[in-house]
């Protein structure tokens, strides 16, 4: 198993556990952490993993910018969508 | 400008499809998803318009009205994917005369006794569909071989015309045609009655894995088709191709086999992996291999169109309804929460009563547990824990895995096959075949919609077929 | 405009008592006392019964009307017919105020309290008794609110088969108690509420209407609205602006909006403002074909039909005439001159009486 680490100021726990979420169906994973690190262990560690591995990396903080931004703005949605529904049963 | 929730999809290294809760979708480059993301713009105007009517952005005036937007359209979907539409599935026998190898739900043998449905429950599964629905009203006679009990599948007409009004009825027959004879011909002409037939490919794929004892399985099935055609009219029968090794090697044989009976009409798809059907030697291929399989299916299909043969292959128009159609929600198969109970409801060859066909796969691999909600005349789905956890836990928005992906708004969730593969309704969606063959369906078809001007304007096509 | 299908417009004859307001006109006795007064309406002197009841002479009027329809008598002798039983539409306006400057308003706003039309149209709906479709329109109708649910009420009360069409900017159903109190007589009434929607964003509707906001309160109100059981009439008029606006306006009323029965989309009509601004705002519809057909063809896939109002035929393409329909009221519409050898004169909803001149886009025969 080869080890590949990431810094924690660059990835957070949700970054990286989704990402190794979807790694699941191409190769078997270990993670562990050290105050700093993250330390991914990949059973079968060749480019192909590694390079689908970043790219799940990539999008997940894309992901995680939009989630961070939007926060508020999904609660809000969330409380209407339930107003919403409400009064359209209501209604019917 | 402010930005929206959203959800993305890589397609290839440089496009992206992007779509948000409320169903919009488009597609930027990586460059405009930055920019989006870090800038709430593209400083692109036609673009950044588009993103902002369809919710992606908001004027930092409108953020209020684009809440309350996203909340109503989401509030409207999940309304409609609650509407109980069932299609009303009445198994008449569990035996059969074939012996095809994946066959889903088992099967009994053709001779073997206590597999049949009692006359005298008829009249409750009748009165029962009165009860629950109303009109027009969907039979679907599943087997076994339905055909092998043409005496029931008579009476359950009969009563339901009475019952329920001839006018208000569609009955479709899943049978392997084997059985069609001149009477049951005589009998369907002047009912709403249609034949639904399994139709694997060319002689040699199709008896590959279904098996009749004449060895034959392909010539009853071809002799049926062309009889039904022939006395009651081309759009009284259907196909449904389950793909399997044979199959996969030759995608266009499939296009031949159906322009030959002047089907143009297709429906295929990969071997369901519930219960029996992947425990037998007939499927080996994974989904990659499914897609190169189906993307040669695709060209094959677009060259036939250009000469004039507009076929159209109806898992892909599923697909692409749930993209592209606002409230296309009555496929029982890709739809959150889940089609199980809201859009199906069983009466099995025992009394037994399901929310699903799959739930009465499960039952006969699990005898142990009970998936039925009770029995004819005395149902409850609400009293299952079964059917009450499956429905709540089927929605899909709510699951690991889901909650980030662009398909979520299109796609569906199947409980049973959670269940069925890992134990529990929600499942690890890295390692559901529900969600790697529907993630590579959407990815197939909007990755054409957004590549080639030909491909967009046949989806386009099937979005009404 | 002696052109016009139906003409409304009559004179009342010198010497004729000074009538004036709103009147129930009859055709025959006796007078019952009612929502409001009434007025015999004889052929000829001849024919005059009793002398002692308020009357006017006209042949012409006698002929144009049906016993029980209502004519608005202004003090300068000019008799309307404002709800006729043999129109095609019949309207009636609440009020001349307005909180959107549309830039194509066919009925430019007044300002002042006008609260009088919306007391006299309650009388007319009620003394009118249909049992049919009355259009509410403005203005904006929905301005005095109160006053509104009073009219609904006494509706429901006393022309209970009446159906009212309400011609509104949407912006009051903002106000959710507003939309409950107007959602819960619906059970009793039936009524349908045509809303335009001008674009999918704030800009392009705001600078169409006028009104900075008024975006967020219409979208708002059409979801309030339609959550709420009120049946909605989306409404779109194409312009240089916004044309290319119409399929987001298709797709967001699928997808965000419900209860929406049909979406308009109506041709621009030259008169008001919309004649001031013609040159700007104008687009000849056959600048906008494929946007049509693009925004039908989204609204097909869906249970909401879209259809086109206030198109001549000869200015569609032809796979688009089967959207439209013969739509302009008959007191303003009329059929110019090179119409009259057209084969399709029948089926077509010809021209508003107002498009003269440079207003006209010159009519093709259908041979």
């Amino acid at each position: 198993m080869d080890k590949i680490s990431l810094s924690k100021s660059n990835y957070s726990e949700w970054v990286i556990r989704n990402s190794l979420y979807w790694l699941t169906s191409v190769t078997n994973w270990q993670l562990s952490d050290s105050d700093s690190f993250w330390t991914i262990s990949l059973k079968e560690n060749n480019d192909q993993v590694v390079s689908q591995l970043h790219r799940l990396l990539n999008d997940y903080k894309l992901r995680e910018i939009i989630a961070n931004k939007t926060q508020r703005i999904t609660d809000s949605i969330a409380v209407n969508v339930l107003t919403s529904i409400d009064s359209r049963l209501k209604s019917q | 400008m402010k930005l929206m929730p959203f959800n993305f999809e890589p397609l290839d290294e440089e496009s992206y499809f992007i779509s948000n809760i409320a169903g919009f979708s488009s597609f930027v480059n990586l460059k405009q998803l930055e920019s989006i993301i870090d800038f709430g713009q593209t400083f692109n105007p036609e673009l950044d318009r588009l993103l902002e009517n369809k919710l992606f952005i908001s004027a930092p005036s409108s953020v209020n009205t684009a809440i309350a937007s996203l909340a109503s359209a989401l509030g409207k979907r999940v309304t409609i994917g609650l509407e109980f539409k069932p299609i009303f599935m009445i198994v008449p026998t569990l035996r059969c005369d074939h012996s095809c190898k994946y066959c889903q739900v088992s099967r009994a043998s053709i001779n073997a006794s206590g597999f049949d449905l009692d006359k005298k429950l008829i009249p409750k599964i009748i009165d029962t569909i009165a009860l629950l629905s109303t009109p027009p009203y969907k039979l679907e006679l599943q087997g076994g071989e339905p055909l092998l009990r043409f005496d029931l599948v008579e009476l359950i007409y009969q009563l339901a015309e009475e019952k329920l009004g001839g006018d208000s009825i569609e009955m479709v027959i899943a049978t392997s045609l084997s059985l069609v004879s001149d009477e049951i011909i005589d009998w369907a002409r002047s009912r709403n009655v249609v034949f639904s037939v399994s139709l694997d490919g060319n002689q040699l794929v199709h008896d590959k894995n279904r098996i009749h004892p004449s060895g034959n399985a392909y010539q009853l099935a071809i002799n049926g088709i062309k009889k039904i055609q022939s006395q009651l009219g081309m759009h009284r029968i259907s196909t449904v191709t389950t793909v399997t090794d044979e199959l996969i090697k030759n995608p266009l044989s499939l296009l031949d086999t159906h322009k030959a009976l002047g089907l143009l009409d297709l429906f295929v798809r990969p071997v369901s992996p519930y219960g029996f059907a992947t425990t037998r030697s007939s499927v080996n291929y994974s989904m990659q291999e499914y897609m190169q399989f189906y993307a040669q299916l695709w060209d094959g299909i677009k060259q036939y169109r250009a000469q004039g043969l507009p076929f159209v292959e109806h898992s892909a128009a599923i697909h692409i309804k749930k993209l592209f159609v606002p409230g296309f929600s009555s496929y029982a198969d890709l739809k959150s929460p889940s089609g199980v109970v809201l859009n199906c409801v069983l009466f099995n060859y025992d009394g037994h009563v399901y929310g699903s066909d799959e739930s009465r796969m499960l039952q006969k691999v699990n005898p142990q547990l009970d998936f039925s909600a009770g029995t004819v005349g005395e149902i409850s789905f609400a009293d299952s824990d079964y059917y009450k956890n499956l429905t709540s836990a089927s929605f899909n928005f709510l699951h690991p895995g889901c909650e980030n992906c662009a398909f979520l708004p299109f796609c569906g969730s199947d409980p049973c096959q959670n269940i069925s593969m890992q134990g529990e309704p929600i499942g690890d969606k890295s390692l559901s075949t529900f969600c790697e063959y529907h993630k590579s369906m959407f990815k197939f078809l909007v990755n054409k919609y957004n590549t080639s001007a030909d491909d967009k304007s046949l989806i386009e096509d099937w979005i009404h077929a | 405009m002696p052109e016009v299908l139906r003409n409304d417009l009559f004179e009342r004859a010198a010497g004729e008592s000074k009538l004036s307001g709103f009147y129930v006109l009859r055709k025959c006795q006796p007078l019952i006392p009612g929502f409001l007064p009434q007025v015999i309406v004889y052929e000829n002197s001849s024919t005059v019964i009793n002398p002692e009841t308020p009357a006017l002479i006209n042949s012409e009027l006698f002929r144009a009307i049906e016993d029980g329809d209502i004519a608005n008598i202004n003090p300068n002798g000019k008799i309307r017919v404002i709800l006729s039983r043999r129109a095609n539409h019949n309207t009636l306006l609440l009020t001349e105020r307005c909180d959107n400057r549309c830039q194509f308003c066919s009925q430019p706003p007044k300002d002042g309290d006008d609260s009088w039309l919306l007391e006299q149209a309650i009388l007319a709906i009620c003394a009118f008794n249909l049992d049919g479709e009355i259009g509410l329109s403005g203005g904006e109708p929905l301005l005095y609110r109160d006053d509104f649910i009073r009219l609904l009420d006494t509706t429901i009360e006393h022309a209970p088969r009446t159906r009212l069409h309400i011609l509104t900017n949407g912006r009051a159903f903002a106000d959710l108690s507003f939309t409950k109190s107007v959602a819960q007589r619906t059970e009793h009434l039936s009524m349908s509420f045509g809303i335009p929607l001008y674009a999918a964003n704030s800009a392009v509707h705001d600078k169409l209407v006028g009104a900075e906001g008024a975006f967020n309160e219409t979208v708002k109100g059409i979801i309030n609205a339609g959550n709420s059981g009120i049946n909605i009439e989306l409404r779109f008029i194409p312009t240089s602006e916004n044309a290319q606006e119409l399929p987001f306006v298709a797709e967001y009323a699928n997808r965000v909006f419900t209860n929406i029965n049909q979406i308009s989309v109506m041709n621009m009509e030259p008169m008001g403002w919309a004649r001031k601004n013609w040159d700007e705002l104008y687009l000849h519809p056959l600048e906008y074909p494929l946007i049509l057909e693009y925004a039908a063809k989204i609204t097909r896939q869906n249970s909401t039909p879209l259809y086109l109002f206030n198109y001549p035929l000869c200015q569609l393409p032809e796979h688009l005439h089967e959207l439209s329909v013969q739509s302009i009221s008959d007191w303003k519409n009329y059929y110019p001159e090179e119409c009259s050898s057209c084969s399709m004169k029948s089926q077509c909803g010809g021209f508003f009486a107002s498009a003269k001149g440079k207003f006209l886009q010159s009519p093709q025969r259908y041979i």
